[in-house]
């Protein structure tokens, strides 16, 4: 049996990372097997439901689509890396303890670091562009009324500290 | 409405307290089951069923036994035992025939995941297949292939009466009055059937289970399951073993339960493996296609109503039969039916009811608890009856609700029993303000309301320790499972009023069956109401051990002693201690304060044959407008109104509402389970069975009410199951007013509504 | 989550085009891997088993949206479908390829699946497929023997298939610019809001001579092996003005012309009916009214 592994450099949260990855391995795996970072969580392995996002080269992308193979280079954030230099924990994740958004917290981890990128990139929404933004985040419990209020609550805090 | 109770003023207790477990999860440190990691841990998978109905003639697991990396290989045989709290008819693994498509036949556990999956591939089973049963009214004809030919021999809870050699496994009645009298006296009756569809829970967490045989015979279970004592019950009495060779760990946090994760699901293929692994443990995670086709489904229904009314609108007499699809096996089925009959005349004021309820087996997957537990489908008949009566008699909906609803005092038009801390006009008053239901509305645009109330799980019991250790600081000490609906948080209120101590020293444990006592299960919205008395009875408890140390310190009587931010200190204000202190002052060297509450509540009868010891109430109204063309729904507002006694925490309970609404509208509007004609599920998976996303979920007005029950803690009932109860009923209500198109069965897909309004435009009709 | 890949799998990341040939090529049973968010799933569900990823996206030159001089523009295949979304000279040029790339999938799935993934996996349903046919585009097809162009409505073949042979690739799509008075849009129908797989998409395209269809293209998706052009319905319109009596026949033509299949999504007649609601609704959208009914 010819097993093909490559060798792979790349950062999460900051850090250097390398493995030996084979290309029957997601990204999601090596990020909570090898890696133990179980923060980002395994809903679906489908690209359905979302909760296994993370910022990949800036991007919100679903690790569970993203095999280990192509990591050389990259550069990941996940729901342990978010916290700002200093803090214990971002503007986003502040809004979404105040404002009651967390129920069972399970497609908490990948809804935040899908708010995240896309704040990135539009740090002003209007509700309605925050609903779509997180149409690829399933949840069950909280019905989205208080998570898209503490989306919107945080990217206040986050121009607010901007300014 | 009447409030029997004064509003005790509370610094924690109704106050919008932030979760205490809210940064763990924001910032993934949150543990769940699939987080812990196992030394030596093998991986299981698990061979399923291709067939609804068939016979298994063999079953050759030697090749699978030679992959190498594979420590076991189990079937039926290898852990010969039946689980099932209501019914105990569930192998552990099929032993003489598959009842289901994706029942479990066989289990390999292997050193990795992918050597498993490679070996039960190689598992070779011989079915003979027999005729399935694919539908809940074919499995009641005299001539129904029988699912369980065991049936009368199978050992079953007392309030089951099955009926062998058929596919009835349970069967119930709730009789007041005469209904035949009723029927005479009313100037009209209807009669209608509805058929409300299967449905599943969707948890964002998969389930799974990890298992450790030790040498010594003891079984650890790891699982996020809802009820770790009752797991603990059902596989004593499955196993035959006692119940301290079996220890049930619950991880810190559920992703999500509704209802699904409580049972027998991945534990017992898991047990089975662990038996055979020489004390290694075995981790089985199921995968989503799984999770659809074999955890758990809700239980479709047929609901035939015949209601006589006076031409005033008064509700003179309601016959309600409903047949409820429990699928291969019984799970909860029967208790689902119960509930389902308590509240299958509604909350309404009528003196001659008859409800029978069946519970049935088919050959579909198993159904069983999943929020709502029998009402959501009870409710789709005779809310949408009152519509179609209310319509007929030229009587608004609102007004007819009203004139018929129960009150404070009224009489359980099913059991029979007085009710008390009864919210229900309220309820339904506040919903149809909050959606304006006077206000006209443009074509295709309309507003339904529906409304309902349900019992708890009753009586049944739960036991708290509340632990104050040297420092002040306090744990409280319970079997209640945090599934996401904050309970920790709730009890943590609880204990932090009643002891005087503020939230911040308060935390509270998770489940472990070796440690923290005894609670009958974190469901039928029970939590709040009975492990709330038994956490308030235990900080009282621990609160009198105290008073007895600091009465002696100060020299005072215990009645002239409070705690107030931990400090105890006389009344007047004139001697404070803080609670180390205090302690201390008795055991220099150290000890522990155990606070022991129980709440049980003094009820006649068993559970599911006794009146409930609080009924929850709520109205939800709807406005939608539909798309003529394509019968696309867009749902503008949803108000939903609650009475939960008390809202220990209102933030808690606008999520337990706003997330009920959302899943009610999946029910209601996209969520539609298709199955091929041999029983096959052909959407199982997130792409085809279709959950509300951020931008189907509507504006949602979340209505709390408080009709203080004194019984509960500090006045609170209960919330969790009513929130999606209501909303696939008003949907239907709605879309009746919106396009004249009354539906009898749902999930309102575009599809199906198209289909609707074109037969109407055609024929006049929708029928 | 069990991997329905063999152990073997193999994996390479050629940097050039001539290395992906030759592994192309060489392998049977190899698969071009680019944004992977239809191929991984077919790959987990047991839809196909490839033996070896061929990862393209490290391929320089086939990520760029360039403008041409007349005004056309040319996509490459590995531009993600967010970028389509985003791009600035998509939507003055475009706009309801915008409108495609916006209905397609989540924010997530936007960020990794490409324009080539989309148009090769061949599905039906493909969103980004109405609209490049509908605008005329070319396929550019590169292979071990050279270059050719294939005009896209041609490119489809079935269900999962395209004009690709084994070793070639498609290495972007170019469009030019419309005539003068042209305008288009897209519709996609499904039962939620966003984030379905379409049961019914489409797109048209019209050039006006005052209140005169000069030309249009009317594109079907989901109702047929491949995206479809309703011929027959475009025939109705072409050289007459457009009034509410003209769109309803062509819509009911369009209906009757396509041939969707019953299945999990939809059956057939719902199906049809959608397309008569879909192609009216693309005409008010293009001449910017409110079609009666």
């Amino acid at each position: 049996m010819v097993i093909f592994l490559k060798h792979v450099k790349f950062r999460v949260n900051g850090d250097e990372k390398e493995l030996d990855a084979s290309p029957t391995r997601s990204l999601l795996d090596v990020l909570r097997e090898d890696l133990f970072l179980t923060g980002t969580k395994r809903g679906c392995d489908g690209g359905e439901c979302g909760a296994c996002t993370v910022i990949m080269n800036g991007k919100a992308v679903n690790s569970c689509l993203v095999i280990a193979t192509e990591l050389d280079g990259s550069e990941i954030t996940t729901i342990e890396g978010l916290a700002q230099e200093g803090k214990d924990v971002h503007l986003l994740q502040q809004a979404f303890v105040e404002k009651g958004a967390v129920q069972c917290g399970f497609c908490t981890p990948g809804m935040i670091m899908t708010a995240k990128a896309f704040l990135d990139l539009n740090p002003n929404p209007t509700e309605e562009e925050v609903r779509n933004a997180l149409s690829g985040n399933l949840c069950r419990c909280t019905g989205y009324t208080k998570i898209v209020e503490a989306v919107l609550t945080g990217a206040e805090e986050i121009r607010r500290l901007k300014h | 409405m009447t409030v029997t109770l004064e509003k005790e003023t509370c610094t924690t207790v109704g106050k919008r307290v932030p979760r205490i477990d809210a940064l763990e999860k924001v910032t993934g440190r949150a543990i769940y089951l699939d987080d812990l990691k196992f030394s030596d841990v093998l991986y299981g998978k698990i061979l399923r069923s291709p067939h609804a109905h068939a016979k298994i003639r063999k079953i050759d697991t030697s090749k699978a036994k030679q992959v190498p990396g594979v420590v076991a290989v189990v079937t039926g045989r290898d852990a010969p035992f039946r689980g099932g709290e209501a019914i105990r008819d569930q192998p552990f693994l099929a032993i003489d025939k598959v009842r289901h498509v994706g029942e479990a036949v066989a289990a390999v556990a292997a050193e990795r995941k992918d050597i498993a999956a490679r070996a039960i591939k190689l598992i070779e089973v011989e079915y003979e297949p027999l005729p399935a049963v694919l539908d809940v009214m074919d499995a009641i004809k005299p001539n129904a292939p029988l699912i369980h030919e065991e049936l009368h021999t199978y050992p079953h809870m007392a309030i089951v009466t099955v009926s062998p050699h058929t596919n009835i496994c349970a069967k119930f009645e709730f009789k007041q009055g005469d209904i035949e009298k009723g029927f005479r006296e009313s100037d009209f009756v209807f009669e209608d059937t509805f058929r409300f569809p299967t449905g599943h829970h969707c948890q964002i967490e998969p389930f799974g289970a990890v298992v450790q045989v030790s040498l010594t015979g003891k079984i650890t279970i790891w699982v996020a399951n809802d009820a770790p004592h009752r797991l603990r019950k059902d596989l004593s009495d499955a196993m035959g073993i006692p119940f301290n060779k079996l220890r049930i760990i619950s991880p810190p946090y559920m992703g999500g339960g509704f209802g699904g994760k409580g049972g027998l699901k991945v534990e017992p293929a898991c047990i089975a493996l662990a038996m055979h692994t020489g004390g290694r443990p075995v981790k089985i995670i199921l995968d989503r296609q799984e999770v659809f086709m074999a955890s758990l489904t809700k239980h479709a229904a047929v609901g035939i109503v015949k209601t006589g009314v006076k031409k005033d609108g008064t509700i003179l007499a309601t016959h309600a039969k409903l047949y409820y699809d429990t699928g291969a096996y019984a799970e909860k089925g029967p208790t689902v039916t119960v509930h389902g009959c308590e509240s299958g005349v509604g909350p309404y004021k009528v003196p001659n009811t008859l409800v029978e309820g069946y519970t049935v087996y088919t050959n579909h997957p198993v159904a069983g608890a999943l929020r709502g537990y029998g009402l959501p489908q009870s409710s789709w008949a005779h809310e949408s009856m009152i519509d179609m009566i209310a319509d007929k008699l030229g009587i608004d909906q609102i007004e007819m609700r009203l004139k018929n609803a129960v009150e404070e005092g009224s009489i359980n038009p099913t059991r029979g029993d007085i009710l008390t801390s009864v919210g229900m006009k309220e309820c339904i008053q506040r919903a149809a303000d909050a959606i304006e239901w006077n206000k006209p509305r443009p074509p295709n645009r309309g507003v339904g309301i529906a409304c309902e109330y349900k019992a708890t799980k009753t009586p049944s019991g739960s036991s708290a320790f509340v632990k104050i250790e040297q420092d002040g600081t306090v744990s409280v000490i319970t079997s209640a499972v945090e599934v996401g609906q904050g309970i920790k948080t709730i009890l943590a209120q609880i204990a932090s009023e009643e002891l005087g101590i503020p939230m911040e020293r308060i935390a509270v444990t998770s489940p472990d069956t070796d440690y923290t006592p005894w609670d009958a299960s974190t469901t039928a919205s029970r939590a709040t109401f009975h492990m709330g008395n038994a956490v308030r009875n235990a900080a009282k408890d621990a609160k009198t051990q105290i008073f007895a140390l600091a009465a002696k310190a100060f020299e005072v009587n215990t009645d002239d002693l409070e705690i107030s931010n931990g400090i105890v200190q006389v009344k007047n204000g004139s001697k404070k201690m803080g609670l180390s202190e205090v302690m201390k002052g008795k055991w220099k060297a150290g000890l522990t304060i155990l606070g022991r509450g129980t709440y049980y509540p003094e009820i006649e009868g068993t559970m599911f044959s006794a009146r409930s010891i609080f009924y929850m109430y709520g109205a939800q109204a709807v406005d939608l407008e539909v798309d003529r063309h394509t019968g696309k729904i867009k749902v503008h507002k949803v108000a939903a109104a609650h009475d939960v006694g008390r809202a220990i925490n209102p933030t808690a309970v606008e999520g337990q509402i706003e997330g009920g609404v959302i899943m009610g509208l999946g029910t209601g509007i996209f969520e539609e389970v298709l199955y091929d004609e041999k029983g096959k599920m052909m959407n199982p998976n997130f792409r085809d069975y279709r959950i509300p996303t951020a931008v189907d979920a509507p504006k949602i007005d979340s209505i709390i009410v408080e009709a203080f029950h004194d019984e509960g803690p500090f006045g609170a009932k209960g919330i969790g199951e009513m929130t999606l109860v209501s909303t696939p009923t008003a949907v239907g209500n709605a879309i009746y007013k919106a396009t004249g198109v009354r539906l009898k069965e749902l999930p309102a897909t575009p599809e199906r509504l198209l289909r609707h309004i074109k037969q109407k435009q055609n024929h006049g009709t929708s029928e | 989550m069990q991997l329905k890949t063999s152990m073997e799998l193999q994996y390479s990341e050629p940097t050039t085009l001539g290395e992906a040939f030759t592994t192309l090529s060489k392998t049977e049973g190899a698969k071009i891997f680019a944004g992977g968010t239809d191929l991984m799933v077919s790959i987990r569900e047991g839809k196909i088993a490839p033996n070896h990823l061929v990862n393209i996206k490290r391929i320089p030159g086939l990520d760029r949206v360039e403008v041409h001089k007349k005004g056309g523009l040319s996509i490459g295949a590995l531009v993600t479908v967010g970028e389509v979304e985003a791009s600035v000279a998509i939507r003055k040029s475009f706009p309801m390829l915008t409108d495609a790339a916006h209905e397609l999938g989540s924010f997530q799935v936007r960020n990794r699946a490409t324009l080539g993934g989309n148009l090769c996996n061949s599905s039906p349903s493909a969103d980004l497929a109405q609209p490049l046919v509908a605008l005329g585009a070319i396929a550019k097809i590169v292979g071990p023997r050279g270059r050719r162009l294939v005009k896209l409505e041609d490119f489809f073949t079935a269900p999962g298939r395209t004009v690709l042979r084994r070793s070639e690739i498609l290495a972007g799509v170019k469009i030019s610019k419309p005539p003068r008075n042209s305008h288009g849009a897209f519709l996609k129908h499904g039962p939620r809001q966003c984030m379905d797989i379409a049961t019914v998409n489409a797109a048209v395209l019209v050039e006006m001579n005052g209140r005169t269809c000069k030309q249009c293209k009317i594109v079907l998706g989901a109702v047929a092996p491949v995206p479809m052009r309703a011929k027959k319905a475009e025939a109705e319109i072409r050289g007459k003005p457009i009034t509410d009596e003209i769109v309803r026949s062509v819509a009911e033509i369009a209906a009757k012309e396509c041939v969707p299949i019953s299945d999990v999504r939809g059956s057939a007649e719902y199906r049809r009916d959608i397309v008569n609601v879909l192609v009216r609704r693309l005409f008010g959208e293009v001449l910017g009214i409110k079609m009666a009914w």
